[in-house]
């Protein structure tokens, strides 16, 4: 418990040094600071990771339960997402300052349900469960890093003239669709694996459940986005902002409708206790 | 024939598709709030159509998709134009472009990414239909010890078949070996397992997971309480599933062997959930106003014949489903996920012109790489070029 403590808190640390770096790298132009940055987010994921493997065996289930484990397990994923973008791309590095003010918040809001354990439903014992849930940190964390994208863009935008040290426009604009045909996949494959392990344990595929028939919703949007760009050639803007609309279902069907509607996915509020 | 034209060109302009979809994302999220139905007809008529669109959308794209796959398509390319000390292959070759001859492919199996992405839909849509108007599901409930047949009369409870399916549950006999309703596995609650016998062989069934047999996959449903088994000279061993009326009480409405009315209640010491068992349990027939007692192996009369209370147990609660449509369900689902992920990779192809330019034809990406090309130096070349000397090349002195 004590070392489980121990790591999460040293990753936190870091990744809350690595906000400032990106922060200052970015409103000062210094690309050495963007890159320390970078360095301590890749710092940070070791002990974070840590921690969760710790926790994962310690209640020999995934991080699926409890709020502290859903929220650190998903900040993990993105910023691995977001290291992983930036060595395909460096250009992305810029983003940090976007993308680790969130995983910093996620942090400290999974920092408050640290000491919440509880013991799964059996219905959990699932390798598609697995699936759905890593699927679905994956989906969260592709549309994060498309929304930064569409808000770099925007931000890129407002002054076209002014040396940045965000990548061009049409860059960002390539990316953050890249990143929404990924979200669009991720999300694919949660549905699916969710429904596969549905009709593993009841029988059934779908059952129209709020929060199945939301991510039903926000899958249809995101294919809708993805097809005005590809039928009718819209990009840029008008992208970035639908790009922003996908955030918004998203983070609905995520954390809203659990929430506000009964569901049989009401696991985040046995975390929320 | 005019007539079938017209509709398929409604039907694969984008703007159908897109208000197909758009209708269908507001339906399904309005029925998180209001009472809508996705079994009414205006659901279902929206899905016939996004089938029709996707189908004339995919009929329209298979010849796009070829020619592409050929490296055969005309017009609408990037224009890269021929630059000196640059080869164009190179530069090619360096933006992932692979072939030999005069046409370079890039991700070449991607370009089929959006094609199966719509026939993957068309496949679900269709597996759904499958499933919709062949599947079968039902719920029983066993005793340990218990046998039965799932067809006899009264055995399944909440019988649901598809237009085109049995109307009758399959006749297969299942028998409840154990069961236990707190069965603990590490680091998961407690809950619900049981061993079952079915069609020969023996299956350990939990509610995590259901098992095949016989062609149907069984599963472990929560409902559970007291059985009470009864030994009755005419019928042979019955037992009777008790339902929880309180924490301490459960009950059945029954008829007596001489077709009268009658109530069996048991009573438990402690809460009928507990984990550590109910402890003693009294249990009782009231009949017209009468109520006996019923103490194990004293014989009681019961509409004429004298019963016998043999054990008291548990009875579980089980489910079936007979689900043929599921793998062109899920194999629909498989292929939209195989085109999207195509989808990730930006596809095209290059053609070499003899002049040293090339037109490139990309899905995506195809303006970045123009400017890529515009900035490329070719680092097989670049050596050869003298680097400040070179001005005094633009004015000869001759």
């Amino acid at each position: 418990m004590e070392t489980q403590s121990i790591a999460f808190w040293s990753g936190a640390t870091l990744y809350a040094l690595s906000t400032v770096l990106f922060f200052l790298g970015f409103a000062l132009r210094r690309p050495r600071l963007t890159r320390g940055g970078v360095w301590l987010a890749c710092g940070g994921l070791l002990p974070h990771g840590a921690a969760i493997a710790l926790r994962w065996s310690e209640v020999a289930h995934g991080p699926y339960s409890t709020r502290y484990e859903i929220l650190s397990a998903n900040a993990l994923l993105l910023v691995a997402g977001l290291l992983i973008a930036i060595a395909f791309v460096r250009q992305l590095e810029s983003l940090g300052a976007i993308v680790m003010p969130i995983v910093f918040l996620m942090m400290g809001f999974a920092a408050t349900a640290f000491d919440v354990k509880y013991e799964i439903p059996i219905i959990f014992k699932s390798y598609w469960l697995f699936l759905h849930i890593l699927f679905a940190k994956a989906f969260g964390t592709s549309v994060l890093l498309a929304s930064a994208c569409a808000v770099a863009y925007l931000l890129r935008e407002r002054r076209p003239e002014e040396p940045s040290r965000l990548p061009s426009s049409e860059r960002l604009d390539l990316y953050g669709h890249q990143f929404l045909l990924l979200a669009f996949l991720f999300l694919g494959v949660m549905i699916a694996a969710g429904s596969i392990w549905a009709h593993e344990s009841w029988g059934r595929y779908w059952a129209w459940d709020p929060i199945e028939t939301s991510s039903l919703v926000t899958w249809i949007v995101i294919g809708v986005i993805l097809h005005f760009r590809v039928l009718h050639r819209w990009s840029g803007r008008r992208m970035a902002y639908l790009t922003l609309v996908a955030l918004v279902f998203s983070i609905a069907t995520v954390y809203i409708v659990t929430l506000v509607v009964p569901t049989i996915h009401d696991f985040y509020l046995v975390g929320a206790r | 024939m005019r007539l079938f034209r017209a509709a398929l060109r409604v039907l694969r302009a984008p703007r159908t598709a897109l208000a197909v979809l758009a209708f269908q994302a507001a339906y399904a999220a309005s029925a998180l709030w209001l009472p809508l139905r996705f079994s009414s007809a205006v659901f279902l008529s929206s899905v016939v159509l996004l089938f029709g669109a996707t189908f004339a959308c995919t009929w329209e794209r298979t010849r796009a998709t070829i020619a592409l796959w050929l490296g055969s398509t005309r017009g609408g390319g990037h224009e890269l134009r021929a630059r000196p000390h640059t080869a164009i292959r190179s530069f090619l070759l360096e933006s992932g472009f692979r072939g030999r001859g005069e046409t370079m492919f890039r991700y070449r199996p991607a370009i089929w990414g959006g094609w199966l992405l719509h026939v993957g839909v068309l496949a679900l849509i269709f597996g759904v239909l499958l499933q919709q108007t062949l599947h079968e599901s039902g719920a029983f409930e066993l005793t340990e010890g218990e046998r039965t047949r799932l067809s006899d009369r009264g055995v399944v409870i909440g019988h649901q078949a598809g237009a085109f399916a049995s109307k009758t549950p399959p006749p297969i006999v299942v028998t409840l070996l154990a069961f236990d309703p707190f069965y603990h596995q590490r680091g998961y609650a407690p809950d619900r397992a049981s061993r079952i016998a079915a069609g020969g062989h023996e299956y350990f069934v939990d509610r995590a997971k259901g098992v095949e047999a016989s062609g149907v996959t069984f599963y472990q449903a929560i409902p559970t309480s007291i059985a009470i088994n009864l030994s009755i000279p005419s019928m042979g061993l019955r037992s009777i599933h008790l339902r929880r009326e309180s924490e301490n009480r459960a009950a059945a409405d029954i008829k007596d062997i001489s077709g009268r009315r009658a109530r069996i209640v048991a009573f438990t010491e402690r809460p009928l959930d507990d984990r550590d068992g109910t402890g003693a349990i009294d249990v009782e027939l009231h009949r017209s106003g009468s109520v006996t007692r019923i103490e194990p192996r004293i014989p009681f009369d019961f509409g004429g014949e004298p019963v016998r209370l043999v054990s008291i147990g548990r009875w579980a609660g089980f489910t079936y489903s007979r689900s043929p449509g599921v793998p062109l369900v899920f194999g629909g689902f498989g292929l939209i996920l195989l085109g999207s992920a195509l989808l990730a990779f930006p596809s095209g192809f290059a053609r070499i012109a003899a002049d040293g330019s090339a037109t490139v034809y990309m899905k995506r990406g195809g303006a970045l790489l123009l400017e890529t090309w515009a900035e490329w130096s070719d680092p097989s070349t670049e050596v050869a070029i003298p680097p400040v000397e070179t001005a005094q090349f633009e004015t000869p002195s001759c």
